[in-house]
């Protein structure tokens, strides 16, 4: 009799448990509903080594598609934007590139970069319609302090962009492998294999990517994958004008 | 008496037992069970976007009698066929408004014939067969079905590949269009340095020439990405038809997808 009700007792506990956990994933199940998972702009980012004392910082990335196949770049950030890349690609294949970012690292987060930003806004949004679509982006995102630097972001995107268009219009043109190469290279695209050529531009919007999205980051503190990839699906027209003449 | 308990704690047991098994197989089976209407609403009232889902609207869930597939799946030649005769014979005249700057208004009169296939099994297995073997090729789409399947009402679909095969069209046809404004781009800039425009000596009549071809340019462009535009909204329309419902967030996901033809001239 006793092992009967100490069997009832089990049984309910285990009901009681089963119940619990059901409740509790049916809770929790929406709320899981991890949204940064799969993201398509992903960059897988292999290593990343702390500034130096003059500001520089080193990384190693490649992009969630080929991160498995051994291709990477190691860019090295300097202070004053300038981005030194390394293209590892198959075959040995070994690239140089020295690109300077087109927005200086000093004016981020200052008013007068807002100002300006805001000013570039109204000028071209006639001709640019992606700049509203950003605008509204970023305000859904509900960013923290989103509107004190509001027309700042939407410029580092609308660069970002701009830099991925400029260079799918480098693959087109076949000039993809002479972009910030030093003059004792000499590479042509067409000497190249379709596979390197690929993987080299998407190492390359990896540093885009990448480095866009640090300085987004610093603006707001953090910035999630979710609102970045809304914000890559958005396509450009043309290139942001210089800031300088506002 | 202790008979009569004993056989009472044995039905207790019993029953306990049952609802034990019951629940254990419903918790088990949860995940494809708790998709309810109020549990989708309020995700999407948390990421701030569209707030009422009408899933049973969606439609997979409308009663659609039974047809044979319409092809052979194991064939090639079938399957291009049925391709090829999906359109319907009815056309419908589509009127866009596109409206740029602040006084520019563009009316633009279409013609389109829907697919006679969309929504039946037989496109289902059609666009799965298609993706699945555009996935061999490049394993990069599978970010479309994981984005998809993000989405309860559609990872639960018996029509979740034809979504997929959807937004991989639409996403070649789009970047195909952005690869043309890049190439109008190019074209611009050699007309610049052309006899056209160089070899004109008079400095007004070069300068209203530039205005003239950069303003045709700009024009251009806007139109391209006013269908660009439009290629999106049909099919976050087409999504929400099959899935009930479809949130921006993850649609705009969708739209960011890049695969490997993305580079491809």
């Amino acid at each position: 009799m006793k092992k009967l009700r100490l069997g009832s007792l089990i049984i309910v506990g285990i009901v009681g448990l089963v119940l619990y956990f059901s409740v509790r994933g049916l809770l929790t199940y929406s709320k899981n509903r991890t949204i940064e998972s799969g993201s398509p702009s992903k960059v897988v980012i292999q290593k990343v080594d702390s500034p130096t004392n003059d500001g520089r910082r080193q990384w190693r990335a490649s992009m969630g598609d080929i991160a498995g196949s051994g291709v990477v770049v190691n860019c090295t950030e300097y202070a004053d934007g300038q981005l030194s890349n390394l293209f590892i690609l198959p075959d040995g294949i070994i690239i140089t590139q020295s690109i300077v970012w087109p927005l200086s690292p000093g004016l981020l987060g200052t008013k007068e970069y807002e100002a300006k930003a805001r000013a570039a806004f109204e000028s071209r949004v006639a001709i640019e319609p992606a700049l509203l679509e950003f605008r509204e982006i970023i305000s859904e995102c509900r960013l923290d302090g989103s509107e004190s630097n509001l027309y700042s972001s939407i410029w580092e995107i609308y660069t970002i962009r701009a830099q991925i268009r400029q260079l799918k219009r480098r693959f087109l043109e076949k000039k993809l492998l002479a972009h910030g190469v030093n003059n004792s290279q000499v590479l042509a695209d067409k000497d190249f294999e379709e596979d390197a050529l690929y993987n080299k531009s998407r190492l390359e919007q990896s540093v885009y990517y990448k480095y866009g999205k640090t300085r987004l980051e610093k603006l707001f503190g953090s910035f999630s994958d979710t609102c970045f990839d809304r914000l890559m699906s958005i396509h450009v027209l043309g290139n942001p004008v210089e800031l300088d003449s506002f | 008496m202790e008979l009569l308990n004993f056989i009472q704690m044995k039905k207790t047991s019993a029953v306990i037992g049952f609802f034990v098994i019951v629940i254990m197989v419903l918790h088990f089976t949860k995940p494809r069970m708790i998709v309810l209407d109020q549990q989708v609403s309020e995700v999407l009232k948390d990421s701030g976007y569209i707030t009422q889902v009408k899933r049973f609207d969606a439609l997979q869930n409308r009663a659609e009698p039974h047809k044979s597939l319409g092809f052979d799946p194991t064939s090639r030649d079938s399957l291009d066929k049925y391709w090829e005769d999906r359109f319907d014979t009815n056309v419908t005249l589509v009127t866009n408004i596109f409206k740029s700057g602040t006084n520019s208004t563009r009316v633009q009169i279409t013609s389109s014939r829907k697919n006679r296939h969309w929504g039946t099994d037989g496109w289902e297995l059609y666009s799965k067969i298609k993706f699945q073997n555009d996935r061999e090729n490049d394993p990069s789409q599978s970010q479309i079905l994981d984005i998809l399947s993000e989405y309860p009402a559609a990872r639960d679909s018996s029509r979740l590949f034809t979504g997929a095969y959807a937004v991989r069209f639409v996403l070649w046809t789009i970047h195909n269009d952005a690869g043309k404004s890049i190439s109008a781009e190019i074209e611009l800039e050699e007309k610049m340095k052309s006899p056209w425009i160089v070899d004109v000596s008079d400095l007004e009549q070069r300068k209203m020439l530039i205005q003239m071809e950069t303003e045709m340019y700009q024009e251009q462009s806007l139109r391209r990405w006013q269908e660009i535009n439009k290629e999106k909204e049909e099919l976050w329309a087409r999504l929400k038809e099959l899935y009930g419902d479809f949130p921006k967030d993850l649609f705009q996901r969708l739209m960011a997808v890049e695969y490997r033809e993305v580079f491809w001239p």
